[in-house]
């Protein structure tokens, strides 16, 4: 009995954020909105993958709109030319994106901070060049075309709303995973070559491993992101996976809190929001969406989750000094 | 089990052209504790990252437990049973006391991804010993009230104590330690020294130490080796090696007069 209140207690803030993601279609009846909103879960998948790689195990990685496209292509090419279902599709999209990340992860994580970090770009660079020439394949510049979409035991998911339930599970699944292997003592290792690559190392830690384990998990949620968006949209360009996108990913990361199990999703929703609300100042949209993302950095160095979870913290500490 | 925990037969490291250890010969008695002494620069650090796998030597092998280990990781040394602390701090700043232990005691672990990612009642019961360990390594250096605390907000002295306490976690035969005393207050001076040797008397590892304090050093040391230039000028019972010439030497120079240095130099 007792049991069953502790998992009550523990699971109740999850389930009331599960209704909340459930019944956002039935509040939010605009399609735009909603179109906004699978974009945004889209990124949650690929930006938790990368929490856990940057947040987590302190490796930058300014390449991951690479990874986004290959598992992207990958999907489109498999469905597209040679015909198989959504559902084989996806997954196998996810595997061949992991596997390129073990492939460029096992020599450039040798690399240490910055480097690593150039090195990631350039990989990020060399994806988009491969997508634009490419063509037979992927068809280049003109972009792939006539991506369909998912079906579910005979039901077309072709709209919005369709695909928002499609989407809802996938994120809901893998972001208890992934907070499962934060806790963890995989997570604690990832931590500890974070915050101390050679004492970890003297602590048993094959860190060289670890590194790329993480690598590998990113670069396959990835993967699956990518793939799931080019389903959703029906339409790839490989304009869209540049240099500006990688960098963007490690933003949402940065303004939400990085290496708090909570950053990217705050991070996701409140930049692609921000980013769309701003419309409203016509030419000085990018700039003011500039400003704010120097101002969060500037007075919440530990993003928008991270300080206001310590100024929750602190105040708790000061009631309880006061409760003695 | 052999007499000797860690045979070192020869080792020379250089970097460039400075030779940092040259030929260098030492055997560490199973259960003892060992000091090793030396002026700065003498090549104390560099012989505790070649022993435990940081650096690969030039020439010569490192026996442990009757293995040769000459080359072996860092990683695959701590699993072996060869813990060690830091002379600059290397705690995991960002993480709680507690978690820094626990990432000592986990140092078994193989990460395989299934388990780590679905919390089965296995995994729960593993933690939860996990804890009762950590606690008691905590309890042990003094720090369990603090298990909570970001290690990098501890005072210098306690994150000492915690690196001890993390290095003992993995379970070592030997456990090195990298000047443990250094910022440390002479209160917490004498309570390092009953722990160290609680180490060796409660948990049976050997203790290989390089230290500073001199005082301490006397009261802890079964034997003392003293480098010089990366090369072994005196080892032995603690007594001797302290009124050893060569050693006083080392520390403080020429000593005597006349006669007597050009004594020591032919010696």
């Amino acid at each position: 009995m007792k049991k069953i209140a502790d998992l009550l207690t523990l699971k109740k803030p999850s389930i009331i954020w599960i209704i909340i993601l459930v019944t956002i279609p039935f509040v939010v009846k605009s399609v735009y909105y909603l179109h906004l909103m699978n974009y945004v879960l889209i990124l949650i998948i690929l930006t938790l993958g990368l929490n856990l790689l940057t947040g987590f195990t302190g490796q930058i990685s300014i390449g991951h709109a690479g990874f986004y496209g290959i598992g992207a292509y990958v999907s489109a090419y498999l469905s597209v030319t040679m015909g198989l279902s959504f559902w084989i599709a996806f997954p196998i999209s996810g595997i061949i994106t992991a596997f390129i990340g073990y492939l460029i992860g096992k020599p450039i994580l040798k690399l240490k901070g910055a480097y690593l970090s150039i090195a990631s770009i350039g990989i990020g660079e060399i994806t988009r060049l491969v997508l634009i020439n490419w063509t037979k394949v992927t068809h280049g510049a003109e972009g792939f075309k006539g991506i369909p979409s998912p079906v579910f035991f005979g039901i077309a998911i072709d709209n919005d709303l369709k695909y928002y339930y499609l989407l809802v599970p996938i994120v809901i699944i893998i972001y208890f995973l992934i907070n499962s292997l934060i806790d963890s003592e995989a997570g604690r290792a990832f931590r500890a070559i974070r915050d101390e690559e050679i004492a970890a190392e003297f602590m048993g830690i094959n860190v060289a491993k670890m590194k790329l384990m993480s690598f590998i998990i990113s670069s396959f949620l990835a993967g699956i992101a990518g793939s799931l968006l080019a389903h959703m949209d029906g339409y790839l360009s490989p304009f869209s996976f540049s240099f500006t996108q990688s960098v963007s990913f490690l933003m949402m990361i940065l303004a939400g809190g990085l290496g708090y199990k909570w950053g990217p999703i705050i991070g996701v929703f409140l930049l692609t929001f921000a980013k769309e609300w701003f419309r409203f100042f016509n030419e000085y949209q990018l700039i003011i969406y500039g400003l704010m993302l120097v101002l969060i950095i500037m007075f919440m160095p530990k993003g928008i989750y991270g300080s206001f979870k310590e100024i929750f913290l602190k105040l708790m500490r000061r009631r309880n000094e006061d409760a003695r | 089990m052999p007499d000797n925990v860690l045979e070192i037969k020869g080792i020379t490291k250089k970097f460039g052209g400075l030779t940092a250890l040259s030929k260098l010969d030492l055997e560490v008695e199973q259960g003892s504790i060992h000091a090793i002494i030396g002026p700065n620069g003498s090549g104390k650090t560099t012989f505790f990252n070649v022993i435990t796998g940081l650096y690969v030597p030039d020439e010569g092998s490192v026996i442990f437990c009757g293995k040769d280990v000459t080359g072996t990781v860092p990683y695959k040394m701590a699993r072996l049973g060869m813990g060690r602390t830091f002379q600059t701090i290397f705690l995991f700043k960002q993480m709680t006391v507690l978690e820094n232990v626990l990432i000592g005691l986990q140092s078994e672990s193989e990460y395989k991804l299934i388990n780590n990612m679905i919390m089965t009642p296995k995994r729960q019961l593993y933690e939860k010993e996990l804890h009762e360990k950590a606690y008691e390594l905590l309890a042990f250096v003094g720090l369990y009230d603090q298990r909570n605390d970001i290690a990098c907000n501890l005072p210098y002295g306690k994150q000492r104590l915690l690196e001890v306490a993390r290095a003992m976690g993995i379970n070592p035969k030997i456990i090195l330690l990298d000047e443990p005393a250094a910022g440390m207050n002479p209160q917490e001076t004498s309570e390092l020294i009953e722990r160290v040797k609680n180490i060796r008397n409660k948990y049976n590892m050997t203790v290989l130490i390089i230290e500073h304090d001199m005082k301490l050093v006397m009261q802890l040391a079964d034997t003392i080796t003293c480098l010089d230039h990366g090369s072994v000028i005196a080892c032995g019972n603690p007594k001797i090696v302290t009124k050893d010439s060569k050693v006083v030497e080392a520390y403080l120079g020429i000593v005597g007069e006349k006669d007597t240095i050009e004594y020591n130099k032919v010696d």
